[in-house]
């Protein structure tokens, strides 16, 4: 019988599915009798969508026109120091 | 990880920002959570990259010697920036009793919040995430916001696949309970109260 610290030690292989087959059914089995626990995971579970949502990056649509702007002085700074 | 193209030692420099600018720009502003400092990390990346493609050995996957120095830059920033972490994970954020019983634990919501607070929450999370030591920090932006496998994000940071678990666990714990104290915040009317948590 897993305690409830150690159910919150292996709530994120669960939740991903890597945890052991045997380990899964006791921690289940937990989660069936703990309602605190039910509650940490289903926050945890909540958490992991709000990253999902996080995930979506939108780059400054000039940005790559600066760096290569930017690398470009840089490459031929480089080459003119290289020739003196 | 890998982009397709000729070796990273043989690209023009315009031809890198083209293949590798945005990927670069997007671990950036994971990392750091604000536009201006993820254009300086990338930029500052995209010039290291240029100075020592010389040296990378052409075998290896690009992707992965990139997200290191980006990784290292926005550490870099954050110390310049002097950020320092508001928490210390060296333990899991959970209280026990004597019988090892979770306590003070509360529910979250099941149904997701909509409009303005699902937004509200969002810029919350984000900014418990630039809290979180470098190494829970990148811990979370490797695996949930770039969507790394398990195995790939430890071999990034250099740890075993057991200490990179333990540190994401520890990270996630830390930003469920911001996660709680904001829901708690907002049932109570109370919306300033989220920055308790943790």
């Amino acid at each position: 019988m897993m305690n409830c610290k150690q159910v919150a030690e292996n709530l994120l292989l669960f939740r991903d599915g890597e945890l052991g087959e045997e380990e899964t059914e006791v921690l289940r089995r937990h989660l069936h009798l703990c309602p605190p626990c039910v509650d940490l995971f289903n926050g945890y579970d909540e958490l992991v969508e709000v990253l999902e949502r996080l995930r979506p990056c939108h780059m400054p649509t000039d940005f790559l026109a600066r760096m290569k702007r930017c690398v470009k002085e840089a490459a031929s700074g480089e080459g003119e120091a290289g020739e003196a | 990880m890998s982009t397709d193209d000729a070796p990273i030692d043989a690209l023009d420099p315009e031809r890198l920002v083209d293949l590798y600018g945005e990927r670069i720009y997007q671990i950036a502003y994971r990392m750091t959570g604000k536009v201006a400092d993820a254009e300086d990390v990338a930029q500052n990346t995209l010039l290291k990259i240029l100075r020592k493609r010389d040296s990378f050995r052409g075998d290896s996957d690009p992707m992965g010697w990139i997200y290191r120095i980006t990784m290292n830059e926005a550490r870099e920033l954050h110390r310049r920036r002097k950020r320092r972490p508001s928490v210390s994970l060296d333990q899991i954020p959970i209280d026990y009793d004597d019988t090892a019983h979770a306590v003070g634990v509360k529910a979250i919501p099941a149904n997701p919040l909509a409009g303005a607070q699902a937004r509200e929450v969002e810029e919350v999370i984000r900014e418990a995430i630039q809290e979180l030591p470098d190494g829970y920090r990148e811990a979370v932006v490797l695996l949930d916001l770039e969507g790394l496998t398990y195995k790939q994000a430890a071999e990034l940071m250099g740890l075993t696949l057991g200490g990179f678990k333990t540190r994401l666990h520890r990270a996630r714990l830390h930003l469920r309970n911001r996660l709680q104290a904001l829901y708690a915040a907002q049932a109570s009317g109370d919306t300033h109260a989220e920055g308790q948590g943790g």
